[in-house]
């Protein structure tokens, strides 16, 4: 199983998920980039504790070389118009490439972003419903239901027919 | 996801978060809470919205949930 790099808003939601525990399922662990915990506040902590505690998640450095890498692409996805890529998942991204981690996000911008840039064409990018998906398999349109009332998110349905959920 | 159709699901998801949305809630918000609720609508962008709160994620998602604005994904 691979390792993950988790994007702040992907974390949030997903440890408000009753089935969160499942992604270690799906990936053997979740690297958290400082960047992120600093952007969580008591709640979130609280939420993400016992995974660092058992060392299934663990935490990344600020490293310098991916902070610069993280504006080049914050830039480059301005310059392209592409959608709006935040420094936390441009940085996830940095060190996903660097790394071979996939990438956990909800955004749009950086499922786009691989596609534009050749030298992230390697890096895999997955939201939470390709995740639930991943996990779910042909119990995903319980588990949707499930993660749409825990957290808020509506999925889309065009992206949840593709999934072969209709609800 | 082309650009067109990335264009129609912003354009989409934008209606159903300003449809979704507990306005009256939102305007009972202090600032820069209430202005940080509108970015969210508009832009989808709970990364931005947060930080122009100037809360952590996790609690302006909280006030999120509380205010009936839909994340799409």
């Amino acid at each position: 199983m691979s390792v993950a790099v988790a994007d702040t808003c992907f974390l949030v939601h997903w440890l408000r998920f009753r089935g969160r525990e499942r992604l270690f399922d799906a990936f053997e662990s979740v690297a958290v980039p400082v960047m992120v915990l600093d952007e969580m506040g008591a709640r979130g902590r609280v939420m993400l504790a016992p995974w660092l505690a058992s060392r299934r998640a663990f935490l990344i450095p600020r490293i310098n070389e991916c902070e610069v890498e993280a504006l080049r692409l914050v830039e480059f996805s301005r310059s392209q118009r592409l959608p709006t890529l935040d420094p936390p998942e441009a940085y996830c991204l940095a060190v996903a490439r660097r790394r071979g981690y996939t990438v956990l996000t909800d955004n749009k911008a950086p499922k786009h972003l691989v596609h534009a840039l050749s030298e992230y064409s390697g890096v895999r990018v997955l939201d939470s419903l390709d995740v639930l998906a991943l996990i779910y398999g042909s119990g995903l349109a319980e588990a949707v239901k499930a993660y749409e009332e825990d957290t808020g998110l509506v999925f889309s349905r065009s992206r949840l027919r593709a999934y072969g959920v209709e609800l | 996801m082309g650009v067109e159709e990335l264009e129609e699901f912003e354009r989409e998801a934008r209606e159903l978060r300003r449809r979704s949305a507990d306005w009256e809630f939102i305007e009972k918000q202090p600032e820069p809470i209430k202005t940080a609720l509108k970015v969210l609508v508009e832009t989808g962008d709970l990364w931005l919205a947060a930080k122009i709160s100037g809360l952590p994620v996790d609690e302006f998602d909280e006030i999120r949930i509380k205010a009936r604005i839909p994340v799409v994904v």
